[in-house]
């Protein structure tokens, strides 16, 4: 009850504060053509040389100290710049509508107004604009963000294909994926190789590498926060695709104009449709795969001081096996399942104090299940196994702007999860079993944060904060202050020097045996015996922008060092999916260890946003080393995403109003892996001799790998293309697309294995490669209405 | 059964990957090194170690036996003996150099064709363990097979202030003398599901509990059977070559991290650890 009497206190107390004397601009930045909300666009004030940006719902707010007439530049990627003069006198409300620039007509962005890295604080930090997502080309079509954030430097791929992300040194895990506020677990279709966002349903995509706001928390490495298009408010669109694999559509509209609108996506694969005639070919007629997701969002605009929006995401992948004889039938597989819902509310208190309330459902489940039945004879049998995690998210943040040198953020985040590890049941009518078991746990996190973007000088900003993080887990409590500082101080119009530090707490981890991003992967609470991981990270670089061309330049630096990991001790799995009850009988504490990691590293990025050339080219030269008590014996060895080279190449242009072609190369050192060195024949200590049958005397071979991670693979490197022909129809745009992908056909390193062959009939052991998409074309046909 | 394996299968038949040689990775120089296997322990008559070489697993293959003159010594640091070859098991007796709980030995390998390769461990303390044994037995049958499900308790005293490892191990002896047939005896190691522990993290208060349960098919002709418990007091090396060689997977997952085999051989691979032992032997019948 105090608490609460006292966030009451606090938020009369910024109220009142907020409505004394000041003259603010403030207002909301849409799309003219969708009235869709803009998040991130700049706003700056030539003569004051100070600005803004918009916050994740298209507000801003500006608070001068002088009555004297300003000019507003109002720029974003991808849109015309405006600009506005005006006297502030009081309370003004400006709300700004933003043209799409057409293309060819290129927007003449001047030094003043364009967007400028090196006016903003916040460092290591990438926004990915959904339209470069839709121009680049894609494997088998299928355009997926998180691919092109592996283009970025700093980010890594994992296996080949994947859509996994290994941000500066950190595991799979350490990503917070946000959609809406709603955190996503498994964030990718068919093992990994699609991520599970649908372009046509997002509006942004930001990923922060370092250089944490205190807003964010929970994971060590990065926070990708995507958010879903509102729906167009003005008329009823769509869009959407056939592919190799999928199809795709959108629709969004209003509801009632200007108020409220409505968006709905989906997709669906129909891999196990083309498939059939092959798999009957094959023998195996009954089995396939598919996925499909969905995405809807609905909000109604109450005015300037009220929003509410409501979104949600389903996504599910499924493989099966169904035998329909006249003795038996049966129908087996493995589904996994992502589903989100959030209800978010914004609330204007004043033209300074904006807040906003999100309630989040997540949940993710993967289940194996195998049932049949032997008509007539009552002989039926069921099992299932699975495991999960599901949370149920309270959180309230405020942005408030009491002048023009300071921009507050304050909120609070509470979250409770639910793990399931496993869970399982068989009933065998013939054996007259029925099992049941399960073991949950809860674990309630939670986080309180204040930041404030100050800048006490004209060319110095700092976002310093604090965060104060809590998990109360089964036999403990943990609580961390995390502190975070950003400085950027300009030394010129266009060039600024920057540095960070923060720390993070993860209080939730993913067991992997392969690191990579399988179903099987489990979320594990932090316990008592399996401590939070914690993260300090320091970084510094320059951010030059150039303004003919108008280019952006940065080079970062990062040391980055890691407590608790945690992994799997050698030789452990979580699950022997052979037998679906034996995870009951061990415990997947019993099965990690935990231990350090360190990563550094310098990145490089050249950035071309505007113009008929767009595109980047990045380069990451880093070093990830861990160690784990109870793996490589203790000793420090490279992870398996260690890479030390990384470059990439990524260009898009516009060769007429109707031709768009594209490129990007990407080139990686070696990951670390390991190899044999030699294998021998070892006796263990028994009170009397034990005979092994498979080598016929008392001992046991093994290979002898001398160290985890010992070598290096092969380099990867492969180059995609795409040409998109775009035509304007009297009802619709349609866009005929073809892509390739691995153009010249590199193979790449999957996996290695030793292998044993005869040459010149003598016995000779070879490494062997298994590579995996060879050069594979791939025809999309899109409309958009 | 959808199990593991399939959830392999599907990922390989949706990459439709192709295999090749790989010949554009410097692979690892094969260095052959001598291998040691070598527990010792006060009391035993003879001391064994086995002695042989790393075979290469790149290039022509099944040549790589121990070859020329191999000269291996053990020391406690005051006596050092040279041991007895016998094809690749080396061993001395113990009335030469005898095995001492708490001393330090060392044990060396030089020979004409590899690096030296050397080791050394300290003999676990001699010390009454103490054993207990409660156990509750019941008898199991189905689909005509009878078995005996034995649930026990095992108790033993732990060295408080230090950490200590150990490996359980348990024996089954019977004898028979059926009418008109010759006596004969059965004697085997029962597998427990876990036999070795160590005493980190766990709050012994000077006693070390272990509670499992085994099967065994008591034969009807048996005289008499027992069941004998040996506690092995460990040194560290033992514990983690045991656990490595038990978590070894010898057929790896490509997409799973190879676990590794302990060594603690400078120069080479292999073991040498010590242990002490003490035992119970429990009548079952």
């Amino acid at each position: 009850m105090k608490k609460l009497l006292c966030a009451a206190l606090l938020l009369t107390y910024l109220n009142v504060i907020a409505q004394q004397a000041h003259n603010t601009i403030s207002g909301y930045v849409r799309e003219s053509v969708s009235a869709e909300l803009l998040t991130g666009v700049n706003i700056y004030l030539p003569k004051l040389k100070t600005g803004t940006v918009t916050n994740t719902y298209g507000f801003y707010s500006i608070t001068l100290t002088s009555t004297d007439s300003v000019e507003m530049i109002f720029s974003y990627v991808g849109y015309s710049t405006v600009s506005k003069k005006l006297k502030p006198a009081g309370n003004t409300e400006l709300n700004i509508e933003l043209q799409p620039s057409i293309l060819l007509n290129e927007v003449t962005v001047s030094a003043e107004s364009a967007e400028k890295q090196s006016q903003a604080v916040q460092m290591s930090n990438v926004r990915v604009q959904i339209s470069q997502v839709k121009s680049l080309p894609a494997l088998l079509g299928e355009k997926d963000i998180l691919k092109v954030l592996q283009l970025m430097p700093g980010v890594q791929k994992g296996m080949e294909g994947s859509s996994g992300i290994y941000v500066r040194g950190g595991g799979p895990d350490q990503n917070l994926i946000i959609l809406d506020d709603a955190i996503v677990y498994n964030a990718s279709h068919l093992f990994g190789f699609f991520s599970l966002f649908n372009g046509d349903a997002l509006k942004s995509v930001e990923l922060t590498k370092g250089g944490f706001p205190a807003r964010y928390g929970g994971r060590l490495s990065s926070v990708l926060d995507i958010n879903m298009k509102d729906g167009n408010k003005e008329e009823w669109h769509g869009e959407g695709g056939i592919g190799l694999i999928s199809s795709r559509m959108t629709v969004e509209g209003p509801l009632k104009k200007d108020k409220s609108s409505l968006l709905v996506s989906g997709r669906r694969t129909y891999a196990d449709l083309v498939m059939k005639p092959i798999m009957k070919a094959a023998g195996e007629e009954n089995t396939g795969y598919y996925f499909y997701d969905l995405n809807a969002k609905v909000n109604y605009d109450f005015g300037r001081k009220n929003k509410l929006y409501l979104s949600g995401y389903f996504g599910n992948d499924k493989f099966y096996v169904k035998q329909k004889g006249t003795d038996v039938i049966e129908n087996a597989g493995f589904r996994w399942s992502n589903a989100t819902a959030t209800m978010r509310w914004n609330h204007l208190f004043n033209s300074r104090l904006f807040s906003n309330t999100s309630v989040v459902y997540s949940n993710y489940t993967f289940a194996i299940y195998d049932k049949y039945k032997v008509p007539g004879e009552g002989k039926d049998y069921y099992a299932e196994y699975h495991s999960g995690i599901s949370d149920y998210t309270i959180k309230y943040d405020l942005d408030f702007i009491p002048d023009p040198k300071h921009t507050i953020k304050a909120g609070i985040i509470t979250i409770s999860h639910r793990f399931t590890p496993y869970a399982y049941v068989e009933f065998d009518a013939l054996n007259h079993l029925d099992l049941s078991n399960s073991s949950s746990t809860a674990g309630q996190e939670s986080g309180l944060y204040v930041e404030d973007t100050w800048q006490p000088a004209g060319n110095l900003k700092i976002n310093g904060g604090l965060r104060l993080s809590h998990f109360i887990a089964k036999k403990s409590t943990y609580f961390f202050p995390e502190p975070r500082l950003s400085v950027a101080w300009r030394l010129s119009s266009n060039l600024a020097v920057k540095a960070s530090y923060s720390e993070m707490n993860q209080y939730i981890h993913l067991l992997s045996n392969t690191g990579g991003s399988l179903p099987t992967d489990l979320w594990v609470p932090t316990t008592d015996r399996v401590k939070p991981q914690h993260s300090k990270q320091i970084a510094a670089g320059i951010a030059k922008d150039l303004d003919k061309p108008v280019l952006a330049l940065s080079a970062e630096v990062y040391y980055k060092s890691m407590g608790n990991v945690i992994g799997y001790k050698e030789g452990a799995t979580f699950m022997q999916l052979n037998d679906v009850s034996s995870s009951s009988t061990v415990s997947w504490e019993d099965n990690v260890t935990s231990g350090k990691a360190w990563a550094y590293g310098a990145e490089f990025l050249l950035q071309k946003k505007t113009g008929r050339l767009t595109g980047w080219i990045g380069y990451t030269i880093s070093k990830t080393e861990m160690q784990l008590d109870s793996v490589n014996f203790g000793k420090k060895f490279f992870a398996r995403y260690d890479r030390r080279h990384d470059i990439s190449l990524v260009a898009i242009y516009e060769l007429s109003r109707r031709i768009t072609v594209s490129g990007t190369w990407v080139y990686g050192s070696g990951n670390a892996v390991t190899l044999p060195l030699s294998e021998y024949d070892i006796k263990p200590h028994m009170p009397r001799p034990a005979y092994n049958p498979e080598t016929g005397n008392y001992s046991t071979t093994v290979l002898n790998y001398g160290q985890r991670n010992n070598f290096r693979m092969g380099a990867y490197h492969r180059l995609d293309a795409g040409i998109q022909f775009h035509k304007q129809k009297r009802h619709y745009e349609r866009i005929w697309e073809i892509s390739v992908y691995n153009v010249y056909n590199r193979k790449n390193p999957f996996y290695y294995y030793p292998e044993n062959i005869i040459v010149n009939g003598k016995t000779t052991g070879i490494l062997k490669q298994v590579s995996l998409f060879p050069v594979i074309p791939s025809f999309t046909y899109s409309i958009k209405f | 059964m959808v199990n593991g394996r399939h959830i392999l299968l599907l990922l390989i038949a949706f990459l439709t990957g192709c295999e090749s040689e790989v010949n554009n990775v410097k692979l690892p120089d094969f260095k052959p090194q001598i291998v040691i296997s070598a527990f010792i322990t006060p009391g035993n008559n003879i001391t064994y170690a086995d002695v042989s070489t790393t075979k290469r697993v790149f290039g022509v293959l099944g040549n790589d036996i121990l070859r020329g003159a191999v000269s291996v010594t053990i020391s406690d640091g005051e006596k050092e003996t040279i041991m007895t070859r016998s094809g690749d098991r080396f061993f001395f007796r113990n009335e030469s150099n005898s095995i001492s709980p708490g001393k330090t030995y060392s044990l060396k390998v030089i020979s004409q064709y590899y690096p030296e390769a050397s080791s050394s461990c300290t003999v676990p303390d001699r010390i009454r363990q103490n054993i207990t044994l409660d156990t509750f037995s019941i008898a199991r049958s189905e689909m005509g097979f009878n078995w005996n499900e034995l649930m026990f308790r095992l108790s033993f005293d732990d060295q408080p202030g230090k950490e200590n490892f150990y490996r359980v191990i348990l024996r089954y002896i019977a004898y028979s003398s059926p009418t008109g047939y010759r006596k004969y005896t059965e004697d085997y190691y029962i597998p427990l599901e876990k036999e070795l522990f160590t005493d980190k993290k766990v709050n012994s208060e000077g006693k070390f509990t272990i509670e499992d349960r085994l099967n065994f098919y008591p034969s009807t002709y048996n005289d008499s059977a027992f069941l004998k418990v040996y506690i092995l007091n460990t040194d560290n090396s033992y514990y983690l070559f045991h656990k490595s060689i038990g978590d070894y997977d010898n057929n790896p997952s490509p997409f799973s991290e190879p676990s590794l085999v302990y060594s603690n051989i400078n120069g080479g691979v292999g073991i040498f650890s010590s242990f002490t032992s003490d035992s119970l032997i429990f009548r079952l019948k």
